[in-house]
């Protein structure tokens, strides 16, 4: 099967539908169902004490509890926290982790006599309020690490990115994690990031097919002039840039699914930059006024959107990550470079 | 991607090395349109890697399109000259193999595989240009076959070619009643003039035909079914790497030379991104052509974003001399790759349909 249709088979599509299912039950009864279901470990070893499954599948969980706004870590737990700590070799938790890369100036690591104590600020902390604890990406003398905080251990100053989801401003002092190990040698922070900026990817991929069709349909039944918006060329062109940049966000991340290396994450990111800002752009001028409308649902999209573009990495920051990553070679060569 | 196509890589990364060495070519950009080399097409006829994806019985290999895919990229990306067999290997051969007759696939596919038979194409003409079903060159029956009147323009390397594959109307309107016929060159009824492009050189030309004879054997699959098959044609010969990579010579050498922490390595990057994302969408194109479904839309996509891509490297390039001039001086070899880089870029996203077609394409498939 071709990585472009990494989510066209059977037993993915079914994994899609059971979750969409559970997402559309009563409110109250979601995250129950979820955690019954086994999704927020989705893609983690069942030796860690995870539910199993590999990483598409763990994607295509992503990409359906994105498009059901779920406010809660449960993609953050399966596709970023709970592959770090099975990497590291911390029991995965059974209740919900989310992950944190923006730290403020620093996250402090102290060695005591038989533990770590840690003391820091973190921004941007995805669902942090809903989460048991936070898994927070550290530098101690020059090694990277990750250090398992409990949430209540912390102080939370919510707010939300532009797309609403929650995210938090988290404070702590002196607290002992719950756990705490070392990256595996050769690994590094970016490329736990790395991860993040992959999950992000995904969602921004899934949003835009979404935007993609709706605004399909929105220039088909829309009429002006006496025509359907979507007889006049210049919009019919619009359409079709939209579902171009789609393409091309889905094949980065398809790339990224196959083998998910962070020089690959790396370029999911950058192609995601360089293409959703003007889709999403184009699917507002094809809706005219009506994208700007809170009552339909493209803002929202669009607004989310933007803000997982600012999360995991900056487009600019991961292309210059892939740029210098070639520069540093002894003799770089730019083909070779590209299909090692 | 994991590349299953690794010892055939490697193999033609090979002859590129000993073709280097032995000054066998210089790299140009756009080397499929402009590398005219019919010394170097027979090299790599001979080296075995012309029409990978042909039948054995015609002297291919009966590999996969995939395999041509590498081939052809790493061609491409080296900038070695491969105008002169390209048409006739991209189209001609699997156009054969669609709808030639067993004489036909015995006469032709040999000789391209061998690198030795040139192709050109006649589809435009002064009035169908975009609106290709404008054609007025027209073919009536005579005793034997058709005779061929009409006027086609901008056909590549027609002056060199031993064939051209000519879109004339035999009856009817519009779509309909539109034939495919080869017309063998040189030809005393066929006017060859070039059309200079703007840098003086010579690659297109105006083919003008009176009266020429056509036997039968030589019409291309059915009479009056020529929209359709040039339509399938042109789907192929969008769906390969010349449609993103016809800068990349340039790239590579700009980008060789340059100090990490440098102010174009975000842009190194962005380009890192864009050419390993469009070979995902071309490797997938090329499975479903393999299994006898063409992506049509699919193509049309990743030809409008990656000739709109090629357009923009030149500036990428232009900043990363700029980058070069404060650390060292630019190689000349570099500027003249940007001279045919900057002389090509307009017809980027114009030949084989042009992006506002492809875009028509597109969003005629998405409001199915």
């Amino acid at each position: 099967m071709n990585p472009l249709d990494w989510d066209q088979s059977p037993e993915r599509r079914a994994l899609a539908d059971v979750i969409a299912d559970i997402l559309n039950a009563d409110a109250g009864k979601v995250l129950h169902g979820l955690c019954e279901a086994g999704v927020p470990w989705i893609g983690i070893s069942e030796d860690a004490g995870g539910s199993g499954g590999d990483l598409g599948d763990a994607a295509i969980a992503a990409r359906t509890l994105a498009a059901h706004h779920l406010q809660s870590p449960v993609a953050e737990n399966s596709f970023v926290a709970g592959w770090i700590l099975e990497l590291v070799g911390i029991p995965v938790p059974r209740s919900l982790v989310t992950v944190a890369f923006e730290s403020g100036p620093a996250v402090r690591v102290e060695r005591t006599l038989d533990d770590w104590r840690l003391s820091g600020e973190l921004h941007l902390v995805p669902f942090a309020a809903q989460s048991s604890a936070i898994a927070v990406l550290v530098d101690f003398d020059g090694l990277p690490g990750i250090a398992l905080i409990a949430t209540s251990d912390t102080h939370l100053d919510e707010t939300c990115n532009l797309g609403g989801d929650a995210r938090c401003t988290v404070t702590f002092h002196d607290v002992a994690p719950q756990g705490f190990g070392f990256l595996p040698a050769g690994m590094s922070i970016p490329d736990c990031r790395a991860r993040l900026a992959l999950l992000r990817c995904i969602q921004i991929a899934g949003a835009l097919r979404s935007i993609r069709d709706m605004t399909v349909r929105y220039a088909r039944e829309r009429v002006q002039f006496g025509k359907p918006l979507s007889a006049i060329q210049s919009i019919a062109q619009s359409l079709a840039r939209i579902a171009e940049q789609t393409l091309l966000i889905e094949a980065a991340v398809a790339l990224a699914l196959e083998e998910p290396s962070t020089w690959n994450c790396a370029i999911a990111k950058t192609t995601a930059g360089q293409g959703a800002k003007d889709a999403t752009m184009l699917a507002h001028q094809v809706h005219g006024a009506m994208g700007i409308s809170s009552e339909y649902p493209l803002g929202a999209m669009t607004t989310r959107i933007w803000s997982w573009l600012e999360e995991g990495g900056r487009s600019k920051d991961w292309a210059a990550y892939l740029g210098n990553r070639f520069l540093s070679q002894s003799s770089p060569t730019l083909w070779t470079t590209i299909t090692h | 991607m994991p590349d299953a196509q690794g010892a055939l890589r490697n193999r033609v990364r090979e002859f590129l090395g000993r073709e280097l060495a032995a000054g066998g070519f210089a790299p140009r950009c756009d080397s499929w349109l402009i590398g005219f080399d019919p010394a170097f097409s027979a090299r790599l006829g001979a080296a075995g890697l012309i029409g990978l994806m042909l039948p054995t019985e015609y002297g291919g290999q009966g590999l996969t399109i995939r395999d041509r895919l590498v081939v052809s990229e790493e061609l491409l990306a080296a900038g070695a000259p491969v105008a002169a067999h390209w048409f006739a290997e991209r189209q001609f051969a699997p156009a054969l193999l669609r709808l030639g007759t067993a004489e036909q696939r015995a006469e032709w596919i040999p000789r391209i595989t061998r690198g030795e038979l040139f192709m050109a194409v006649g589809l435009s003409e002064s009035d169908a240009g975009s609106d290709l079903a404008a054609v007025r060159t027209k073919a009536t029956p005579v005793q034997g076959g058709w005779s061929v009147s009409g006027t086609k323009l901008w056909s590549s390397g027609a002056h060199h070619a031993h064939v051209i594959v000519v879109l004339a109307r035999t009856s009817g309107e519009r779509h309909e009643g539109l034939t495919q016929l080869i017309v063998r060159l040189p030809d005393p009824s066929v006017v060859i003039r070039p059309i200079l492009a703007m840098n003086g050189e010579h690659h297109f030309n105006e083919v003008v035909f009176t009266d020429t004879f056509v036997p039968h054997a030589d019409v291309l699959g059915e009479p009056g079914r020529g929209w359709k098959q040039a339509m399938e044609e042109l789907a192929t010969e969008r769906a390969g790497p010349e449609r993103y990579l016809s800068t990349f010579p340039l790239l590579h050498q700009v980008a060789q030379g340059l100090l990490p922490g440098c102010e174009s390595q975000a842009h190194i990057g962005e380009l890192i991104a864009a050419i390993s994302t469009f070979r995902v969408i071309n490797m997938r194109v090329v499975e479903h052509i393999e299994a006898n479904r063409t992506d049509a839309i699919d193509i049309a996509m990743l030809k409008d974003m990656g000739t709109v891509f090629e357009q923009r490297t030149i500036d990428v390039a232009l900043d990363m001399i700029n980058d070069h001039h404060r650390s060292q001086p630019v190689p000349k070899s570099a500027l003249s790759l940007l001279r045919d880089a900057q002389y090509q870029a307009p017809g980027f996203t114009v030949r084989g349909g042009t992006n506002e077609v492809l875009r028509g394409i597109v969003s005629k498939g998405l409001l199915l």
